[in-house]
């Protein structure tokens, strides 16, 4: 009887020792990252949200800072650097339209492109993916060189342009230029995650598809859109939050003098960087820098979730 | 197929555990947030991170030979004797990250008003025993460094508790810098009299001479011949006709980086500074003095056809900090932009200032070979004095003397001497000389990380800190470092021996020269509206009084403004200066 009862319990003894060691296995995988997570995640933006009510100001006589509570003033200043500055809202604009909507059109196609194994499928697959192959700035120092110096030389040696201006200097293509930029560099990941994403659609699908005489076309939109929809749905919610953080490669390719293309992320990284706990000169302080942000936040946040839930109900189906 | 999935387990398991433990070694290696000495060398090792740029990292080598030398057989810690040195040579030093940082000592390029909120944070340590109270006998000296800094700029060096937290480093001066040889070739100098080359200047209606039948110089703001501000212009419409007339004669009068169009901001400076001159300059800071002050503009063209008019002024004693906008509104600020947009207007800038891709060493190059391999002649070159260290460790001085076949790397470069007055009062003699006052655009400095203090057992680090601090403050590294660098320790009163200066680059000499004989402004003001908002008055290539901003977009400087916006020197002017309404809510602060 004893023994029976024994038996019994080893197994369960044994499981619970397993399930033990895995949770303990479980834990120690996930605790630093989620320990990372709470330090740089949920303190960050819990001080952001802190700093952006606010004020510091240097204590006479001894070290530290004398803090108090601003009210809405840091918001009212952020509220002064937007409205002075609502071509930053243009640029944004602009930048989201052809890094996401054309961009990942685009990359859809090649991709689809790619997939079909068409001719030189492969070869647009390694020149699409070389941007990313590369560091990032080095591809945009020798894209500087390409889209200025190169493009001078060209223009006055074989079209005999006098005076040629690069295009990235030129104020007439400059912004052009970065776009076109912004696209490319970003065009490689698209192309691959769309293409790979593409690749694992079951081939007897799409067999029996053909045998009931779709065309190319109409596989694309019918079939290989649909089954990829939720790796284009992320692309777009991911792109669209950093609607008003994406510098548009502007510090990679101006360094701080790339204020007349700015975007809002733009703004807030250099600012940020130049930035202190009390307003100096041109850079405003951190609390104010803070206090735009959670304002951009607030505005991004129900669009976000809005977008993401209209794509998922209209979007296509698989069915 | 059971083996094959415990494999699978096991490897994944493997591939988890390896990924989990790369995830804490890279984000352990990134935490050092308190500091602790845990090599097994038997040395004290100093980690020190010193700006690149500017002045290198040849002179921190040396002296930490000689330091190590001297302090071999002094124990820090037990069972360590001596130091070694693990330095970080980088552009991007900065004191902002200081508190996180696992560097013990910096040199940084970063001046006080850069450093103040670190050390009013308490990321810096305090160093008062060092600078107050210790002598440096251990290191050959009886004195205290204390009583080798400048007196008048000791406050600049502490923290808002009167507490030491750090020393100066080194400066340079802002202004240009042009080429001897050519000008002594294209007689560019201003003649004495009328005896030289009659140029009729048609934007100040003034005929002046240059050196081509004379043999004698203008004597320049010192009134004395035969010193180096000989056949300088004296007053902004020489300085005019002398441009002009380089146009003229085929030489562009200055060069200035497309990727760096803010080292315009370097000439505006020291410009602006010698026009006028040292009290009114520093007056910014200090807020005492009598200055000129624009109040609007009149309707007299400053050079004719130009449309830049002449502004109206009217003179004031500044009564404090209150005062302090009527200083940063002051007339020479607004002629020196207005000389830097006629320039613009009259092409006297090197064509490719436009040019994102023509960088600072580019532009450094095109002026030391100034008309070789078919480049341009170039008069001037503008940047901060520290390009001469800078394009040495480029090398462009060898390139210099490969292309040129001179077979030296010296090039005949001095410091631009600048006018000393808007009006038309040129300096005759010595009856009627004027100083040239000087701006030094970077006083950087040097200070131990405050994050050593956090944990115990660190006592032996600060200890070597301080001693390698207390070592380059003697008389004789002092000298050593401006012999090393040709450039100057900042608000250090010590002696630079004439041999060491007959040994620095002619260019050197010029700066030495001047600096020795004029005074220079240390842009630090003693106040409470100063140390609150230090920016704001504060001026450098990224000041926000040199950044207009129009619709929202910041100009890196007034140049960028002229040839982008189509602003002129008076919209510039006026949106980088200040109301009295907007001086008192955004900067003034009672003392």
């Amino acid at each position: 009887m004893d023994l029976t009862a024994e038996n019994n319990r080893q197994p369960k003894r044994r499981m619970n020792y397993r399930k033990r060691n895995r949770n303990l296995f479980f834990a120690a995988l996930v605790a630093w990252p989620i320990l990372q997570f709470c330090i740089c995640y949920v303190y960050v933006n819990f001080n952001s949200f802190v700093l952006a009510f606010k004020e510091y100001k240097t204590v006479d006589g001894a070290l530290g800072f004398e803090i108090t509570f601003a009210g809405f003033e840091n918001f009212r200043q952020a509220i002064d650097i937007i409205s002075e500055r609502t071509y930053m809202f243009g640029h944004s604009l602009k930048l989201f339209f052809w890094t996401t909507i054309v961009g990942l059109t685009l990359a859809l196609l090649f991709s689809y492109y790619i997939y079909k194994k068409y001719p030189m499928g492969g070869l647009f697959r390694v020149i699409l993916f070389m941007p990313k192959i590369l560091s990032g700035v080095v591809f945009s120092l020798l894209f500087k060189y390409l889209a200025n110096d190169v493009y001078v030389y060209v223009a006055e040696t074989f079209f005999h342009v006098e005076e040629a201006m690069g295009l990235m200097d030129n104020p007439d293509t400059k912004l052009g230029t970065v776009l076109f930029f912004s696209v490319w560099i970003g065009f490689g990941v698209n192309v691959l995650m769309f293409s790979n994403g593409m690749s694992g659609i079951d081939e007897s699908i799409v067999e029996s598809a053909q045998l009931d005489g779709v065309n190319a076309i109409q596989e694309f939109i019918h079939i290989t859109v649909p089954m990829i929809w939720p790796t284009f749905v992320s692309f777009l919610v991911i792109n669209f939050t950093g609607l008003f953080t994406d510098q548009m490669h502007l510090h990679t390719l101006y360094g701080n003098n790339g204020f007349d293309l700015a975007t809002f992320g733009y703004y807030l990284y250099v600012k940020s960087a130049a930035g202190e706990l009390v307003a100096t000169g041109k850079n405003p302080s951190f609390s104010v820098l803070s206090a735009m942000g959670l304002m951009m936040t607030a505005v991004m946040l129900p669009l976000t979730l809005g977008l993401r839930k209209a794509l998922r109900k209209f979007g296509p189906s698989v069915d | 197929m059971n083996r094959g999935n415990k494999k699978n387990k096991a490897f994944l398991k493997g591939m988890a555990a390896t990924l989990a433990l790369t995830s804490i070694m890279g984000s352990a290696a990134g935490c050092t947030v308190t500091q602790k000495q845990a090599d097994n060398s038997d040395k004290i090792v100093i980690k020190v991170e010193n700006f690149g740029g500017g002045i290198g990292k040849k002179w921190l080598e040396e002296a930490g030979e000689r330091f190590k030398d001297v302090v071999k057989d002094k124990e820090y810690a037990p069972g360590k004797k001596g130091v070694s040195f693990d330095i970080v040579n980088a552009i991007g030093v900065t004191c902002s990250d200081m508190k996180t940082s696992g560097t013990h000592l910096y040199f940084l390029q970063d001046s006080y008003n850069k450093c103040y909120t670190q050390i009013q944070q308490g990321s810096v340590l305090d160093i008062s025993d060092i600078v107050r109270e210790e002598t440096l006998e251990e290191f050959g000296e009886s004195g205290k460094i204390e009583d080798k800094l400048n007196a008048n700029y000791r406050f600049a060096m502490k923290g808002n508790d009167g507490k030491y937290y750090m020393l100066p480093h080194y400066e340079t001066q802002s202004g240009a810098s042009y080429d001897v040889d050519l000008f002594e070739n294209e007689e560019f100098y201003l003649a004495e009299g009328t005896n030289g080359t009659p140029f009729n200047c048609t934007l100040t209606g003034q005929t002046v001479y240059f050196t081509g039948d004379a043999d004698e110089k203008t004597v320049g703001n010192d009134g004395v011949k035969g010193t180096d501000d000989d056949g300088m212009p004296t007053t902004l419409n020489e300085l005019v006709a002398m441009c002009d007339h380089m146009m003229d004669e085929g030489v562009v009068p200055f060069s200035v980086a497309g990727s760096h169009i803010d080292y315009t901001n370097y000439f505006i400076e020291g410009l602006w500074t010698a026009l006028a001159g040292y009290e009114q300059r520093n007056a910014v800071v200090a807020h005492t003095g009598t200055v000129q002050y624009v109040t609007g503009l009149s309707d007299t063209e400053l050079w004719a056809g130009s449309e830049i008019y002449a502004p109206i002024t009217e003179e004031a004693t500044l009564t404090g900090s209150i005062d302090g906008y009527k200083a940063i509104n002051q007339a020479a600020r607004y002629y020196a932009f207005a000389f830097v947009e006629l320039a613009y207007q009259q092409d006297w800038f090197y064509e490719r200032y436009d040019e994102s891709n023509y960088t600072h060493k580019d532009a450094m190059r095109a002026f030391i070979l100034n008309g070789l391999q078919g480049l341009d002649k170039i008069g001037a070159h503008l940047e901060g004095s520290y390009w001469y260290n800078e394009a040495e460790t480029y090398n462009l001085f060898n390139d210099y003397k490969m292309i040129s076949g001179t077979g030296t790397t010296v090039k005949n470069i001095a410091h631009w001497h600048m006018p000393t007055s808007y009006g038309n009062d040129v300096v005759t003699g010595e009856e009627n000389r004027r100083e040239e006052a000087i701006i030094n655009g970077c006083t950087s400095t040097a200070m131990i990380n405050g994050n050593l203090d956090d944990t115990s057992g660190n006592e032996g680090i600060i200890r070597a800190c301080k001693d390698f601090l207390k070592f380059l403050s003697t008389e004789q590294e002092l000298k050593n470092f401006t012999a090393c660098t040709g450039v100057s320790k900042a608000l250090y009163d010590y002696n630079i021996d004439e041999s060491v200066l007959a040994d620095l680059d002619p260019y050197q000499q010029t700066i030495m020269r001047l600096r020795a004989n004029n005074r220079a402004v240390n842009q630090y003001g003693d106040n409470a509206t100063y140390r609150a908002k230090a920016g704001y008055m504060t001026y450098g290539i990224a000041a926000s009084g040199f950044h207009p901003v129009f619709d929202g977009v910041e100009y890196m400087s007034p140049l960028e403004a002229y040839y982008k916006k189509g602003k002129n020197a008076w919209e510039c002017f006026d949106t980088t200066g200040f109301s009295q309404t907007k001086w008192e809510r955004e900067v003034y602060k009672a003392d």
